[in-house]
């Protein structure tokens, strides 16, 4: 006999088990929801975040890196011996172009030295399948492994590549990964196009004959001496300075840390983003669990007061009947727990997924540690208990003589409403729903909480794509509408433009100078390209803060915001750069405006001004292109035959191309927080309404008796729903920006400043989901109403 | 469209309601229980009818049955021609919208309404009402208008309750147990109020107790045994509620 088993308490939690059932599953779902997102995102963090550590450990990720143009191999041995260097290596990098047969442009990339014979000890590229280019082959190369992916190429394929503009067959030998190359992107490029670019590795001498380096490098990486964070970015910058003063007179760039690696610093930024969302989500889920539960075990503990009292009355002490309410809590937690946990698995699997599409690591798997699923359930359990807490409490503390009585009548009064005297508008029915809401503001605003928290969510989930689309608009259709953008191996002379603008088909061809520079004030000083436009700049438009376009001044310079804020420069300051480039002058331009550019810190001048500041003829080191859509590929084949031609890309194919990126994964993250944001809405909605109808079940029989229809009475109980649904509406959709100002707040402005968009569709979506998962409730009401047992409820004392 | 043969006070053979041969059974659980049994019945218009009878002979049964809250197992219920036991849950709602008026044991006033507001809940829904701050007044609450619930006592509560089911000028009045959870001091006034509106409004009532005093001051006393009118009584002389003892 099972029953005898069961203790007669365990037996009554049981069956009220049964009858709570709805109300325990649509809470265990918030928890569960709050568990899934916990455990993949923070998951997927904590994968990509070993990954890469892993990663750059085993490959000896570099800590400085440094650019000349040819230093003797002398130089480096110097610098190995500085005490805070552990480790040096030198490099031949040199940019390429890849006419690969099929693709109307070329691919681009970068063909990177291997020593002879030995690892390299820093960046070392981790080998996923072939081997090294054997010693006196000068065609052997070893390939990126997303450019392989992209191309399908295995090893003893043949690869065309221009080295140093002549045409060579290349043998492909080996398929590699490297920590420089995890978010594999062209400087300057708007997306990752691993098709388009490209990594290639060849033996040092072969290299270094193809472009005259022997004995020479024209890049070096070292590792630190081992020390905390801190000690490690002073030496940095130590080393960089002598770095910088050792490689001046050969042509030195500027040594860089690791945070301002290329890819690391998109992979730092993009892990920083999920390790936020990490944080901010799941509390939603919490929040409105313990509300949720406080609810409905108040109101659990209201209605059994008799039963309390006889507990206690037969010997059961305030500790058990505590335990016994708490063990609801359980109820929730044990359903809720299993399904976020199984459901935070495979969800991480997917977002991981979508990671590793762009982030290439070796061994990239999704791992939530058991220290990871141990703290969501428990900080869960923490969260059911503490909005259960005040509840038990009341029924622990409940002496039993008084939870023999009913609880005292609810107690009313007029308010505002009625010395208004704008009660009789409302009518008695009216006046029910305010009365209730005036009696218990703060579980209407704590409900009302609770959706807009879902309305939030879901504007959190969909603002990223709103505000991309108008990123869109403004870059391309109003800053950038170039059809191509050719750019040179190195500066050519300005009459390049006429050549290219005689090409038939080519309707309008502009001109552009980019020179690096380090921009300057005082101490503070950023690493920026100065951009020469033409006078008349009709296919690079500057735009500044609400969308006008700016003139380019004849006589001074003009800023992206974000670059004079950090420098702290105004309009009429004089702004200091330091040309990297050519006798790496020092000079001085006037500030002449602002603008506002989503991407990069970058400084826009007149060509005349920068050919004058650079002191020289004047050079062209791109050029725009307007073309006639049916000559497009003619231009394409023409444009690809120039040896002076390093790259070409096409604006729209990069932003079909970036739109596809992003609506793959935005379609992912929009369907997870509709299905979020509808359990929580639910969770609410649901849960309120039930404790609304069994409160409240007396009054609206009352109201059947007297002759209200049907359909009238659950209009009272509606309209209370209604309400709160209507408060939360609007404090979601401001919680929902708040949210979303706060998240790209983790964002480095210095990379990426996106204006916080929200779009009109997103407003629609967010009520069209919140109104159905609303309406879900509103119709289990409906139907309860239907079936209420007027005799029965008006006969049971209150 | 529910309306009575005959209005109130036309004479002793005008009947508001009537009923033939019902029975009404329940199921409870495993057991079958017969509420009602053959019963043959009819209200006359004006008429104040006590139903008495101990707890489970069936009087809350008939009475709900009467006011379109349930509907007989078999048998008839006509509202003047209008067949009850034949209406649908809309045509009961329409019944009791126009034609009832309930008053219970517990009241069931809504507690976030003044006593004003709960009887407009009614004069709100209905044709030709009374005033509700008159109505208040008939029952003695004049000045008790903007009171809620929670701030009358037990006795003003339930004369709320008659004042909002006499609102809507009811052709019928139905109280169970009106003065059951009330002192007799309280009850008498609430008696008394029942009384007045049924001689000043002339609405038929019909008042089920189990409290054989009260049975005096009806028109007209039926005993309910085992689901069965074990026996009609019309007293020799009425007493004023006021009069009452128990």
């Amino acid at each position: 006999m099972v029953s005898r088993t069961i203790p007669a308490l365990e037996r009554k939690w049981l069956r009220e088990l049964r009858q709570l059932r709805g109300q325990v599953l649509t809470i265990a779902l918030v928890v569960a929801s709050g568990l899934v997102t916990f455990i993949s995102m923070r998951g997927t963090y904590e994968s990509l975040d070993e990954a890469r550590a892993a990663h750059y450990e085993r490959a000896r990720f570099a800590d400085v890196f440094a650019l000349a143009k040819r230093v003797p191999e002398s130089v480096a041995r110097q610098l190995e011996s500085l005490p805070a260097v552990a480790r040096l290596e030198t490099r031949i990098v040199e940019e390429i172009t890849l006419p690969i047969e099929g693709m109307a442009r070329p691919a681009y990339g970068q063909i990177l030295s291997i020593p002879h014979g030995r690892e390299p000890v820093t960046n070392v590229p981790q080998l996923r399948y072939g081997r090294w280019p054997e010693r006196g082959r000068d065609d052997e190369v070893v390939v990126l492994d997303s450019f392989a992916g992209a191309h399908g190429l295995r090893e003893g394929d043949e690869l065309p590549a221009v080295l140093n503009g002549k045409l060579r067959r290349l043998i492909v030998v080996g398929v590699a990964l490297s920590p420089e190359y995890v978010f594999a992107i062209r400087p300057g490029a708007l997306a990752d196009d691993p098709k388009r670019y490209a990594v290639l590795w060849m033996d040092r001498s072969t290299l270094a004959a193809a472009f005259d380096l022997e004995g020479a490098f024209n890049e070096l990486s070292l590792e630190l001496q081992p020390g905390t964070p801190e000690e490690r970015a002073s030496l940095s910058l130590a080393v960089r300075a002598q770095i910088d003063r050792a490689l001046a007179p050969y042509g030195g760039d500027g040594a860089f840390d690791r945070k301002d690696q290329l890819s690391n610093r998109i992979v730092n930024q993009e892990l920083s983003q999920l390790r936020a969302l990490a944080g901010m989500i799941p509390l939603v889920f919490l929040a409105v669990a313990a509300f949720l539960l406080n609810l409905v075990l108040g109101r659990l503990i209201r209605l059994q007061r008799p039963e309390i009292a006889t507990l206690k009355a037969i010997g059961y002490s305030s500790r058990q009947v505590a335990l016994h309410y708490l063990r609801l809590v359980l109820a929730v937690l044990l359903p809720g727990s299993v399904l976020g946990v199984a459901g935070g698995l495979a969800l991480g699997r997917v977002v991981l997924g979508l990671y590793a599409t762009s982030f290439r690591f070796p061994d990239l798997r999704f791992h939530a540690s058991a220290a990871l699923l141990v703290s969501g359930v428990l900080v869960s359990a923490i969260a059911g208990t503490v909005g259960a807490l005040g509840a038990v409490r009341a029924a622990a503390k409940l002496p039993p003589a008084e939870a023999m009585r009913p609880p005292a009548p609810p107690h009313y009064r007029q308010g505002w409403l009625e010395r208004l005297q704008l009660g009789a508008l409302l009518g008695p029915s009216g006046l029910m729903v305010f009365r209730e809401v005036q009696r218990r503001p703060f579980r209407t605003l704590l409900s009302s909480l609770g959706i807009a928290g879902a309305v939030a969510l879901l504007i959190l989930g969909r603002f990223g794509w709103d505000s991309l689309l108008y990123y869109f608009e403004r870059t391309f259709d109003r800053a950038q509408r170039q059809d191509l953008q050719v750019v040179f191996r190195r500066p050519l002379p300005p009459r390049v433009v006429t050549e290219l603008a005689g090409i038939p088909g080519v309707a309008r061809a502009e001109g552009l100078r980019a020179v690096p520079i380090r921009a300057r004030q005082n101490h503070r000083m950023r690493d920026s390209v100065l951009m020469g436009l033409p006078d008349i700049s009709t296919l690079r438009q500057l735009i500044a803060k609400g969308g006008r376009a700016v003139p380019i001044p004849s006589d001074g310079v003009l800023l992206t915001k974000t670059l004079g804020e950090l420098l702290q420069l105004q309009v009429g300051d004089r702004l200091e750069i330091e040309l990297r480039e050519g006798e790496r002058r020092l000079v001085q331009a006037p500030i002449a405006g602002f603008i506002d550019e989503t991407i990069g810190l970058s400084v826009y001048a007149s060509r005349g001004l920068v050919d004058q500041l650079s002191g020289d003829q004047g050079a062209i080191s791109s050029v725009l292109l307007q073309i006639e859509p049916a000559d497009l590929p003619a231009v394409e084949a023409r444009l690809r035959r120039s040896p002076e031609i390093i790259d070409v890309s096409d604006v729209h194919a990069d932003k079909q191309r970036m739109f596809d990126m992003n609506a793959r994964i935005m379609n992912v993250w929009t369907a997870i927080s509709i299905g979020l944001a509808a359990s929580v809405a639910f969770g609410v909605v649901y849960n309120n309404a039930r404790i609304n109808l069994g409160a409240r079940e007396r009054e609206l029989a009352s109201l059947r008796v007297l002759g209200f229809s049907r359909r009238e009475v659950s209009a009272v109980l509606l309209a209370s729903l209604a309400l709160e649904v209507l408060i939360a509406i609007p404090i979601g959709l401001v919680l929902g920006h708040y949210w979303a100002v706060q998240f790209m707040g983790t964002v480095d402005p210095e990379t990426f400043r996106w204006e916080v968009i929200i779009a009109p569709s997103t407003y629609l979506l967010v009520i069209l989901v919140i109104l159905l998962a609303a309406s879900a409730s509103a119709f289990w009401v409906r139907r309860n109403v239907d079936r209420f047992d007027l005799m029965s409820v008006l006969k049971a004392r209150d | 469209m529910l309306d009575p043969a005959v209005g109130p006070g036309t004479g002793a053979s005008a009947c508001v309601l009537s009923c033939n041969d019902l029975c009404k059974t329940y199921r409870m659980g495993e057991v079958e229980v017969r509420a009602l049994d053959h019963v043959d019945f009819a209200l006359r218009s004006g008429e104040l009818l006590v139903l008495l009878g101990a707890s489970g002979s069936g009087k809350s049964t008939l009475l709900n049955i009467l006011g379109g809250l349930d509907t007989p197992s078999s048998g008839s219920v006509y509202f003047g021609h209008q067949e009850l036991s034949l209406a649908d849950d809309d045509e009961l709602t329409e019944y009791r919208r126009r034609h009832v008026g309930f008053v219970f044991q517990f009241y069931n006033l809504i507690p976030s309404l003044t006593a004003r507001e709960n009887v407009e809940l009614v004069t709100d829904i209905s044709e030709d009402p009374l005033d509700a701050a008159d109505v208040l007044a008939l029952v003695g609450l004049g000045d008790r208008l903007d009171h809620f619930p929670g701030q009358l006592s037990g006795g003003e509560q339930q004369r709320v309750a008659i004042a909002r089911a006499v609102a809507k000028r009811p052709s019928l009045l139905l109280c169970d147990e009106p003065t059951g959870a009330l002192d007799s001091r309280t009850g008498i006034v609430v008696l008394e109020v029942i009384e007045r509106v049924n001689s000043e409004l002339g609405t038929a009532t019909v008042l089920i107790t189990h409290n054989a005093p009260i049975a005096q001051i009806a028109h007209r006393v039926l005993t309910l045994a085992d689901g069965r009118i074990a026996r009609e009584q019309t007293p020799a002389r009425r007493v004023a509620a006021r009069e009452l003892v128990w």
